[in-house]
């Protein structure tokens, strides 16, 4: 059995610095779990932690039964493949594949066979003899994840392990990554700052930021269901729109629209929306319509965004998506939206844009917490 | 603006344009210091060729060409031949005890333990002594009588030794003075090399399940195979080239056992040379020898080195 | 229209090596013999055996000279005679010997800042016909060791009127090849942006080296200066051969060594002389730290 079990675990630096704050998160048996968040969240910290490279301040982990908060790195059966991919130099594509191996004393022929099996697997036969300066970015993040998998070990670690290629190889691997799971079933965690890998790739993912748990559930869920306004604003490209409303009897009015929407206690709320979720109406629709004032179209190809503004007070706060931080200029009165439109439509910059809210499309944040209403 | 017909510049204006050009500045800028090289380097270097071919006296402007005869000599000088066996001996016990001992106190200092700063002090400030204070100290400190050496040796049994005034102890006891003050400048050279290496090939070795030797040997050690040739080559020629302490410790004593190459040159043109006697040119050839032989020494190390150090991408 | 403005650099993890405490890699509980980190058995003999020169030094040179010849040696005098410091003075040309060396020594220094920034910039930066060669000649000069061009320099400088005169020791060094190595490695690391920048708005070569690119290179200056200084004070055979009867221009090395010869008994004005000697490199070191050690780690580049 290898789950992996954060029970309030904590990582205090000398400052004092809280990099990973009570964080207790269960992966099960052979689940592939992404820790995303943005640059300084604590997903490298925690993995870190789980590989031991990193002491415990507080809490505990456990790897299989066992909690392993003194165990060194060595005696805990992981393997990690870093950003950097850590490989040793001096030795040739063979040597660095078998070296865990040998360091555990296996014997030459089981070196061998597994070496063997996983340079087969990763299409690595014709580099065994070179050396990992003579490989490209491509090549040596291969032999990183090979000398990972040679030790067959109960849980596996990566480290951004992507972010360091071009984008086209980063989308190959992806899948790579994703076939090579189903294939071997191990634990897997995995750390990313790319909202987009992490939906891609996980079966379920973690959002952390500053340390903090944001909320842990399948890509589609936390997609669909965000828990809170930063996990609303991380997660989806580009981000919810989120607009300040206010609610009385059963009705919210965001700015002069008014939405049929309860569930929400009377007085401020946050309504969000993605997108993709603001279809365009003509102007005999007869539901809720926001004017969306057209500024700046950007075709995309299989798709249009369209950046506008409505009347309405503007509820995003300064989120953070990938370590930068939009922070929405309104004129007065206005809010910043985004509408996702089929290629064809393409309204001109200054129009006046009608859209309607799509079936289910509303969420609802408290704007003091930030965390999501569900809806009654 | 005045006119000028197109195509043929005038010189006036050629010369105005080549003033400013980056031919004049560069050359404006690195011709005081060509000059002085010229003189001062390259001209030595060619006219210490030139008398090694000849019987020239140092004061005196005797100058007579004697071809390849010089050379010749040296294969016949008992002295020649003792100072390089000498030279040899010491470079064999120098660059080892400097390189392995440096190693070890690098790695010792390479740690996040109290007072670290104050031991790299230590270790490093033997560096700036010159040669002649530190053969001041030892002198002192090996003295035979009245040393403070043969006193703590005393207390736990060794000893009494007479350092340098003993023919064969005077050899290791240039050694050890001489590794006492190159320690520091080895030092500094294995522990940036030390700190080069990322910490994330000794995390990734310790998943892989090394232990700390392990890790020590198989990958921080490789690692440092630049540094270590480096000093090897470095330490070689330093070695070679012994003078300082030589001539002011020991003067080639006791009976001659510690008169390496330089320090025999050096007597040649110098003391006996003075005189009537014209050993310049003879002295010449001497450094000349030494000269091709460190060259070769260290083409081979370099070479030699290529082949089993690898440096990483 | 949305502003972007950068988030906050992320928290680089610190180096755990160079954190105190419990930080770092996991390792397995160890018992611990002791209350303190073992490599101090290690490192404090190391640094007691580093400096014990030094000290006994101090001791000796605070002794009166009966008490230099007691065997056991006697590890601290009653009353230290701080007087054997004046009599050194007093009893040789010590002073002389330091002002000497202090001349040729910043002398060497000044000259050596000047000619190498010029000469190394130029290598660097500036496009001229027969760079490529020249360059390759002055370091080539630089495998040459000291023997082969003794004689002939000191011939050289014989036939110039500087031999027993400070000039034999200043004139030869005022240039240093390594020192141009040194800079023009460095100059070539600098963005060269600014200096396009510069030429395009019409300044001139000279210009651009001392307005933009000195300022920025102080640390390398600083470095030259360092080493080249802790060469120059305590070159010995340089000054042996060239400096043969004029005591007035003996250095302190020379003078040094002169004195030890002729006062071979009288370790307590020995020990004190040549601590006098040794003070100003410490306090340099002391105070310049970095550059030594940076210095140093390019020294070992060049082989």
């Amino acid at each position: 059995m290898a789950r992996v079990a954060f029970d309030e675990a904590t990582k205090v630096y000398p400052g004092p610095v809280v990099a990973l704050d009570h964080l207790t998160l269960d992966v099960a048996d052979g689940e592939f779990l992404i820790l995303v968040g943005p640059s300084g969240c604590g997903k490298s910290t925690a993995l870190r932690m789980v590989a031991g490279l990193e002491r415990i301040s507080d809490g505990t982990i456990a790897i299989g039964d066992r909690v392993v908060n003194d165990v060194p790195p060595k005696d805990r059966d992981i393997a990690m493949v870093f950003q950097n991919y850590a490989l040793y130099p001096h030795m040739t594509v063979e040597k660095n594949l078998g070296f865990g191996l040998r360091r555990r004393r296996a014997p030459r022929e089981e070196v061998r066979r597994r070496v063997d099996e996983v340079s087969r697997m990763l299409g690595l036969g014709d580099l065994l003899r070179r050396r990992p300066g003579q490989l490209s970015g491509g090549q040596r993040q291969r032999v990183a994840m090979g000398r990972a998998l040679v030790r067959e070990p109960e849980v596996f670690l990566l480290d951004e392990p992507l972010s360091n290629l071009d984008a086209k190889l980063r989308v190959q691997m992806r899948s790579e990554l994703k076939r090579l799971h189903d294939r071997i079933g191990v634990t897997t965690i995995y750390v990313t700052h790319d909202q987009v890998e992490a939906i891609t790739l996980g079966e379920r993912i973690a959002v952390l930021s500053d340390g903090v748990l944001q909320q842990v559930g399948r890509p589609q869920e936390v997609y669909d269901h965000p828990a809170n306004v930063f996990v609303a604003g991380f997660i989806g490209s580009p981000p919810m729109n989120l607009l300040a409303g206010t609610a009385l009897d059963g009705h919210i009015t965001v700015g002069e629209v008014e939405l049929q929407l309860a569930g929400a206690p009377d007085g401020e709320v946050l309504v969000g929306v993605r997108p993709e979720g603001l279809r365009p109406v003509g102007s005999e629709h007869g539901g809720p319509v926001f004017e969306v004032c057209v500024d700046v179209v950007e075709p995309l190809g299989d798709e249009v965004l369209v950046h506008g503004s409505v009347a309405a007070a503007d509820g995003a706060p300064a989120t953070e998506a990938d370590g930068v931080i939009l922070a929405a200029e309104t004129e007065s009165g206005r809010a910043s939206v985004i509408v996702r439109l089929p290629p064809e439509d393409r309204p001109a910059a200054g129009s006046l844009l009608r859209v309607t809210p799509a079936p289910n499309a509303l969420r609802l944040f408290d704007p003091e917490s930030g965390r999501a209403i569900s809806p009654t | 603006m005045r006119w000028r017909s197109p195509g043929r510049l005038r010189r006036v204006d050629r010369f105005r344009r080549f003033l400013v050009s980056d031919h004049a500045a560069g050359w404006a800028f690195i011709l005081p210091s060509v000059i002085l090289i010229a003189v001062f380097g390259i001209i030595p270097i060619l006219w210490g060729l030139i008398l090694s071919f000849q019987k020239a006296g140092l004061i005196s402007p005797e100058r007579e060409w004697v071809g390849l005869s010089n050379y010749a000599k040296i294969a016949s000088d008992p002295k020649a031949r003792q100072a390089a066996v000498n030279t040899i001996y010491y470079t064999f016990l120098f660059v080892p005890t400097s390189i392995l001992a440096s190693l070890f106190i690098a790695h010792a200092l390479n740690r996040k333990i109290a007072f670290v700063r104050f031991y790299r002090l230590a270790v490093f400030i033997p560096v700036v002594t010159s040669t002649i204070a530190t053969g001041i100290m030892f002198l002192w400190l090996f003295d035979k009588n009245y040393g403070l050496a043969n006193w703590l040796l005393g207390k736990v049994g060794l000893g009494p030794f007479g350092f340098f005034e003993d023919p064969n102890q005077a050899m290791i006891a240039l050694v050890l003075m001489t590794v006492w003050g190159w320690l520091g400048f080895d030092t500094i050279i294995y522990l940036a090399a030390l700190q080069g290496v990322p910490q994330e090939l000794m995390e990734a070795a310790s998943i892989d399940g090394s232990s700390r030797w392990s890790t020590f040997w198989r990958v921080t050690w490789p690692m440092l195979g630049p540094a270590t040739l480096l000093l090897v080559v470095w330490s070689t020629i330093s070695a070679l080239q012994l003078f300082d302490e030589v001539f002011f410790v020991t003067h080639g004593g006791p009976l001659g056992r510690t008169s390496v190459v330089v320090f025999y040159v050096y007597r040649l043109a110098f003391e006996q040379g003075l005189g009537s006697l014209s050993l310049a040119g003879y002295a010449a050839a001497i450094a000349y020898v030494l000269f091709l032989v460190i060259l070769m020494l260290t083409l081979a190390q370099f070479w030699l080195g290529r082949r089993v150090v690898h440096y990483s991408s | 229209m949305s502003a972007v403005t950068e988030a906050p650099v992320e928290l680089a993890r610190p180096d755990p090596r160079s954190l105190p405490g419990e930080t770092g890699m996991v390792e397995r509980p160890r018992r611990r013999l002791l209350p303190f980190d073992p490599w101090h058995l290690f490192l404090l003999p190391l640094a007691a055996v580093m400096l014990l020169p030094l000290l006994w030094m101090v001791v000796t040179s605070l002794e009166t000279e009966a008490q230099t010849f007691h065997f056991p040696p006697i590890l601290w005098p009653g009353t230290p005679q701080f007087g054997n410091y004046l009599d050194v003075l007093q009893d040789s040309a010590f002073t002389r010997w330091f002002w000497n060396t202090t001349v040729v020594t910043v002398t060497v220094v000044a000259s050596n800042l000047v000619l190498c920034t010029l000469a190394a910039y130029a290598f660097a930066r500036i496009r001229f016909l027969g760079r490529a060669f020249i360059y390759f000649v002055i370091l080539a000069t630089l495998m040459v060791p000291l023997q082969v061009v003794l004689i002939p320099t000191f011939l050289l400088v014989k036939d110039l009127g500087l031999l027993d005169r400070l000039g034999a020791l200043v004139v030869p060094n005022l240039v240093n090849v390594f020192g141009i190595f040194l800079l023009t490695q460095f100059f070539r690391t600098l963005p060269i942006d600014l200096e396009e920048a510069a030429r395009i708005d019409g300044a001139s070569r000279l210009s651009i080296l001392l307005r933009i690119v000195v300022p920025l290179s102080l640390p390398a200056l600083a470095t030259l200066a360092v080493i080249q200084f802790l060469w120059t004070w305590n070159d010995f055979l340089w000054p042996l051969v060239t400096i043969l009867t004029n005591q007035d221009a003996f250095t302190l090395q020379l003078g040094l060594a002169t004195f030890q010869g002729s006062h071979q008994t009288q370790w307590h004005l020995v020990a004190a002389a040549n601590l006098m000697s040794m003070v100003p490199m410490i306090v340099l070191f002391l105070l310049a730290q970095r550059y030594f050690v940076r210095g140093i780690a390019t020294q070992g580049l060049k082989g």
